[in-house]
Order: C-alpha cells, then sequence, then structure tokens
C-alpha cells in the first residue's frame, strides 16, 4: 500500500467536503475530534490517501481554528509524500477564492509541489446562463483548472482522471512559474476576476432578498425562535425511538448471555457491572447522533452564520461573541465537541470564557438525571397553564436554568478574569455563505463520526467507574449493600450530604456521578436494589418517592445536576484547549461548590 | 461618514480605514475586499442592533459596530 498523499484545501463552504466523499467513497477515517472544521479527514482514491484539510479563510491566520488549520496545511505541504495539493475554488465567489487559491499556490511553489485548481459550483453558474473559460484561466494561473460539480458530479470522472493521472507523475505539470506576478495576491484576484468572474450579481441578489427576511429583527426572530423549537422537539421526539432500541438491544443481549451463564459471580459482574454501564452511556448516542445532524444541516444550508449574526448582539451584551452560539448550542448533546468547536471564536478572551461556560449547557448525560428526578418531584398527565405538559415544562426550565446560569457565569467571568493584553482581541467578521440544499453525504459522515468519537471517548471511563462501584457494592462477598465497602465509604462522607437532606446512599451516587454525571441513576439505582434501573426509571422513581425524598432536598439535587461540571472528559478538554491544568480543574471545583451552595440554600428554603 | 452609517441599499466606496485597526485585521479586510476605493453595499442595518451586513465584490459579510465604525466611506449618488 503506498503512502503517498493528494491534499484537499479550500475556504470554509466551498464544497471541499463533498468533493472529498465524492473521490473517496463512504469509508474514511478521522484523525481528530469532529467539531466544526477542525478534523483531517482520511479517505483512499485509487492507490492515493487523499486528505481533507480544515478548512480555513485565508492562509494567513486570525482565530484559534485557523492557526491550527494553517499549521497541517503547511505541514502537510512539506511532507515528501504529498505527491498532489487540490485547492477548491468557489466559481460563484471567483475573486475571494483566487486570493486564498494564489496563496496556496505560493506556498506550494514554496514545497515544489504541484497544484490542480477544482473550479467547483459550475452548475450554479449554467443556472444562470453563465460560464468561466477554464482554459484560459489554466494559462493565466500558471496551474491546471477543472470546472466541477461536487453536487451534480458535472465534471467529476474527468477530474478524478486528470487528479490521478498529476498524482502518478507531479513533474509533468508542474506550476507555470512565467504565470506568477509579483503583484499582491489580492490584486491579481481583482485582475482575474475582471477577465474571468462572474459579472452580475444575481447569485448575491436572491441571497440578500432572503435575508432581508432571515436577518429582519422580526421575523427573523421569530425564524430563529421556530428553528431552535423544532431542534429541541427533535432531539426528544426523534431520538426516543432510537434510544429505546438501544437500550432493548442491550437488554436483549444481557438476557442472552447471562441466561447460558452459572449464577454467580461473573454472572453478576456481566450483568450488574458492564451491560447496565454499557447501557447507561450506549443510550446517549442517538441523541449525540440526532443533535449532530440538525447542527449539520443547519450549518451546510448556510442558517448558523445568519443564527450567529443574529445572538452577537445579545450575547456581547454577557461577554460573549455571536459565534458562541454554536458551541452552545453542540454543548446540549456533548461539552467535549462544543468546545472544540469553540475554537472559531476571533477573540481569545471571549473564547475562555465560551469553554468555560459550556459545562452549564444541558448535555445529554444529564437528561436521565432530569428524567428520574422529575419523575419524583412533578405529578405526571398534568398540564402546565392548560397547554403543556407539566413534566415537559419542567424539562424545558431545567434546560433553560442552565443557560440562565452559563449567561450569568459569563458576565461575571467578562468582569473578573483577567484579560490578556499579550493577545489582541480580534473584531466580529462573519462571512454570509449562500443558501444551499446540504447533501446528505458529508452529513451522514459526520453523524457517523460524531457516534464513534463519543464513544471512543467515553467507553473507558465509564466501563472503569461501573466496574469500581459493583466490586464496592458486591464486597465483601455475601455481604449486603448496607455492609458492603461502598456503605462504609458512603456513611464516611455522609455529614457533607446533610445540609443538601440526602443521606449516604444518594452521597455515593453523587461522588461517583463527579467522574461522569451519566452513572448516577445506574449507582442509585444499586442504592435501591434495583438491578435494571436505567431501563426502569418509573420503577426508582417509584421507589425513591416512598423512601420519603423531600422536596426541598429532590429540587436541590436536581439544581445540583444542572450546574455542577460532573465530567472528567470534559476536565481534560479543557485542559488541553487552554494548556492550564489549574484552570480546568479550578472549573470543576467551582462548579461543584456552586451546586452544593444552591442545592444546600434550596433545601433550607423548601 | 462611517461605514456604520450605511442606510440599507446604500453603496459606497471606502475613503478611509483608521489607525487603530489591528495590521492582522487590516491585512484580513484587504483580503475580503474591503480596501480604499472599494465599492461596498449596505445589504442590512445590524439586525436587533447586531453586526452590519454589507456586500464586497462577489462575498457577503457582517461586521461589529466598533470595527465597522473605525472605517470611513462616502456615499454613491445614484
Amino acid at each position: 500500500m503506498s503512502s503517498s498523499n493528494i491534499l484537499l484545501v479550500g475556504k470554509p463552504n466551498s464544497g471541499k467536503s463533498l468533493l472529498f466523499n465524492q473521490l473517496t467513497g463512504m469509508r474514511q477515517h478521522v484523525a481528530n475530534y469532529p467539531g466544526v472544521t477542525v478534523e483531517i479527514k482520511r479517505g483512499r482514491c485509487n492507490e492515493f490517501n487523499v486528505l481533507d484539510m480544515p478548512g480555513t479563510y485565508s492562509l494567513k491566520g486570525m482565530s484559534k481554528d485557523e492557526y491550527v488549520a494553517i499549521d497541517e496545511i503547511s505541514r502537510a505541504m512539506s511532507d515528501e509524500n504529498t505527491r498532489l495539493v487540490v485547492c477548491v475554488l468557489d466559481a460563484t465567489r471567483l475573486e475571494r477564492s483566487l486570493v486564498m487559491g494564489l496563496q496556496v499556490q505560493k506556498l506550494a511553489l514554496q514545497h515544489d509541489k504541484t497544484l490542480l485548481f477544482a473550479l467547483n459550483f459550475i452548475d450554479e453558474l449554467t443556472r444562470i446562463g453563465e460560464s468561466i473559460d477554464v482554459n484560459a484561466l489554466s494559462v493565466a494561473l500558471g496551474s491546471p483548472v477543472l470546472g466541477i460539480s461536487a453536487r451534480t458530479l458535472e465534471g467529476i470522472h474527468e477530474f478524478k482522471t486528470a487528479m490521478l493521472g498529476i498524482a502518478a507523475n507531479p513533474s509533468s505539470s508542474k506550476i507555470d512559474e512565467l504565470a506568477i506576478s509579483d503583484k499582491s495576491v489580492i490584486e491579481q484576484s481583482k485582475n482575474l476576476n475582471k477577465r474571468f468572474g462572474l459579472q452580475k450579481d444575481v447569485i448575491l441578489r436572491d441571497q440578500n432578498r432572503i435575508d432581508s427576511f432571515m436577518l429582519n429583527s422580526w421575523f427573523g426572530g421569530l425564524a430563529f425562535i421556530a428553528v431552535m423549537f423544532v431542534l429541541f422537539q427533535s432531539i426528544f421526539t426523534l431520538a426516543t425511538p432510537l434510544m429505546d432500541g438501544v437500550e432493548n438491544g442491550i437488554g436483549f443481549v444481557a438476557q442472552l448471555v447471562t441466561h447460558y451463564l452459572p449464577k454467580g459471580i461473573v454472572s453478576d459482574f456481566l450483568s450488574d457491572a458492564i451491560f447496565a454501564g454499557l447501557g447507561s452511556f450506549l443510550v446517549f448516542v442517538p441523541q449525540i447522533m440526532v443533535l449532530t445532524l440538525i447542527i449539520g444541516i443547519l450549518e451546510d444550508s448556510g442558517y448558523l452564520a445568519r443564527a450567529a449574526l443574529m445572538c452577537h448582539r445579545p450575547l456581547s451584551f454577557f461577554g460573549l461573541s455571536g459565534r458562541s452560539f454554536i458551541p452552545y448550542l453542540s454543548g446540549h448533546a456533548c461539552a467535549i465537541p462544543a468546545i472544540m468547536a469553540a475554537r472559531t471564536i476571533e477573540s481569545p478572551h471571549k473564547r475562555l470564557i465560551t469553554m468555560l461556560t459550556i459545562p452549564l449547557m444541558s448535555c445529554s448525560a444529564r437528561l436521565p438525571v432530569y428524567a428520574l428526578l422529575i419523575a419524583v418531584l412533578v405529578p405526571a398527565n398534568q398540564s402546565f397553564l392548560g397547554i403543556f405538559n407539566l413534566q415537559g415544562a419542567a424539562f424545558f426550565a431545567l434546560y433553560f436554568m442552565g443557560i440562565v446560569m452559563a449567561l450569568l457565569v459569563s458576565q461575571l467571568l467578562n468582569r473578573f478574569l483577567p484579560k490578556d493584553f499579550e493577545q489582541t482581541d480580534m473584531p466580529f467578521i462573519l462571512e454570509l455563505p449562500t443558501y444551499r440544499l446540504p447533501h446528505w453525504k458529508p452529513l451522514f459522515q459526520r453523524v457517523i463520526n460524531s457516534a464513534k468519537q463519543f464513544i471512543v471517548k467515553a467507553a473507558p471511563i465509564i466501563f472503569w467507574v461501573s466496574v469500581a462501584i459493583w466490586v464496592l457494592g458486591y464486597f465483601p462477598l455475601n455481604s449486603t449493600l448496607e455492609n458492603s465497602w461502598l456503605s462504609v465509604i458512603g456513611q464516611f462522607f455522609e455529614p457533607i450530604f446533610t445540609p443538601m437532606g440526602l443521606d449516604w446512599r444518594y452521597g455515593i451516587a453523587i461522588l461517583v456521578s463527579f467522574l461522569a454525571r451519566e452513572v448516577f441513576v445506574g449507582a442509585l439505582g444499586t442504592m435501591f436494589n434495583m438491578d435494571n434501573a436505567e431501563d426502569d426509571v418509573a420503577g426508582l422513581a417509584n421507589r425513591v418517592q416512598a423512601d420519603g425524598l423531600t422536596l426541598g432536598a429532590g429540587l436541590g439535587l436536581v439544581l445540583f445536576y444542572v450546574v455542577a461540571l460532573q465530567c472528567v472528559a470534559t476536565v481534560a478538554i479543557i485542559k488541553g484547549e487552554t494548556g492550564s491544568s489549574r484552570l480546568a480543574w479550578g472549573v470543576y471545583i467551582a462548579y461543584a461548590l456552586l451546586a452544593y451552595a444552591i442545592a444546600v440554600l434550596v433545601n433550607t428554603l423548601f | 461618514m462611517k461605514l456604520w452609517d450605511l442606510q440599507k441599499n446604500q453603496h459606497a466606496l471606502i475613503t478611509a480605514m483608521s489607525s487603530s485597526i489591528n495590521d492582522e485585521v487590516i491585512h484580513r479586510l484587504h483580503e475580503m475586499g474591503l480596501d480604499i476605493n472599494n465599492p461596498v453595499l449596505c445589504v442590512k442595518r445590524g439586525p436587533m442592533g447586531g453586526p452590519i451586513v454589507i456586500q464586497l465584490g462577489d462575498s457577503v459579510f457582517a461586521i461589529e459596530h466598533n470595527l465597522a465604525s473605525n472605517i470611513s466611506v462616502s456615499v454613491i449618488k445614484d
């Protein structure tokens, strides 16, 4: 297997990811966590590796995600295994894409690499009766240019043949140095655009017409609220049947396995530690996939940029940027990709505040905890204001609480966090891409990758926590839970939890959830002698109710889970992104103390 | 007149950029086509008081107040 590489570079929204999918098929490998355009995807096209480099607007960066992208592009360019660089241009925005294209060409020349331009979206030009003289543009640029449409596949076959031919014999198509002028890339792009580019702004006129509605303070505001409503609705409605499917599937396998094993320690271990532990986190995978899908649709259609723009002013009030909106949104699935997505935020100060407050978004790992405690505290089948289901309204209130807390903490951090004067604060500049119908292929890849990465990151922690709780609760052999090692530890820590109105059983469940909060329900189930608490939340809720959890303690407990940062994977990612473990653990402890204070306060008040 | 003061659908030419703008930002603005003597069209005044939406050549950008108020323009009468 050869290790020769073809690099794909281009701006965001140039159709680079779709071209990558069309060239390499559906088998690919992501080298990083899938956030927003920070990963390098690797696929095969005949004997070559095709690397989809992260998108950037320029080879001179302004934000962290661009610095990362540019570093990666430079490194890959200097790699001796790189045979060919493919730069994707947007035919509908020729001048702007040539600025980047010519920068890439200069870099390729420096590293003695061959360059091929893919002029994408020619189908959109054809639709409005326009075309670009590709051959003359090739001569003027000094590198081959081929017109393609990654969406309609127009010209893709010819492109692939040409690309593989050049990659097999790069010296056949060296950059024509005579064509390289010493004028600046900006001036050169302007001249080339005058000769070759679209002289009418039909495409932009349509875009601006839609935007005069979408960005209107009234209509646009309503549209924004409607989009967010549909998004949160579908996290629940679309994901629920899938989540039930996962639960049933695991239950079925667990039954099958334990059925054939003799009763005893091995069977107990498998059903209570392994399957219960696995079940408690695999169940979130559908939700993360649904959220990734919807965010992907919003991003690829061009709406996410408008949403960030609409939010900029309101979020600025709390010391955040309009770009904080996207990480906040994905934080409702999982904080880890959300914190990575904060790299797109232009100002380092705002980026830091965003990263530190993302853990307050109610991620999907909090869902089962909310579900349990709402079932305990809020009567079922009652309505609120005559229209909303009372339990549904309680869910909404908890999500809302998380967002409000995040905004309050942001405001405080903005005021008291020392600004790093070494780093200049970059202004908010956002490109509004053309509205386009998203293509299913890149979306599908994104959804699959989000699931894969979540499992890879979370599985080891959940596994060890489940095993540890099980061992502590099972031994000494033949003991009941009340005289197990777990109980001894729990009773030692009980005084901490007394002000919250909770006994040692809750204490243990809270303590173990400081590693990963999703183990709370399972752990509490163990405390209430239930083997399958994850599958029977209603049954556990009945037992907790019958056991006499007071309103104040219950309310305090649920608010504790809204605020506390109980996820070591999140601490690890904050440490990775900020480079400071003091900061990461500081946030972990600070949110725990804040959560504790709120819980104690609520317990005393009610 | 400042870029920030443009009204919807007004065409203008960029006349000056404040020296208080950071070099990296100036470079990016030039790459975007925001440079002296280049035309600019105001697509939309900021939604909810937010960034102003402008068209520069073949692309549309949103730019926040503290930057847009540091760029001078002169309106083209049509």
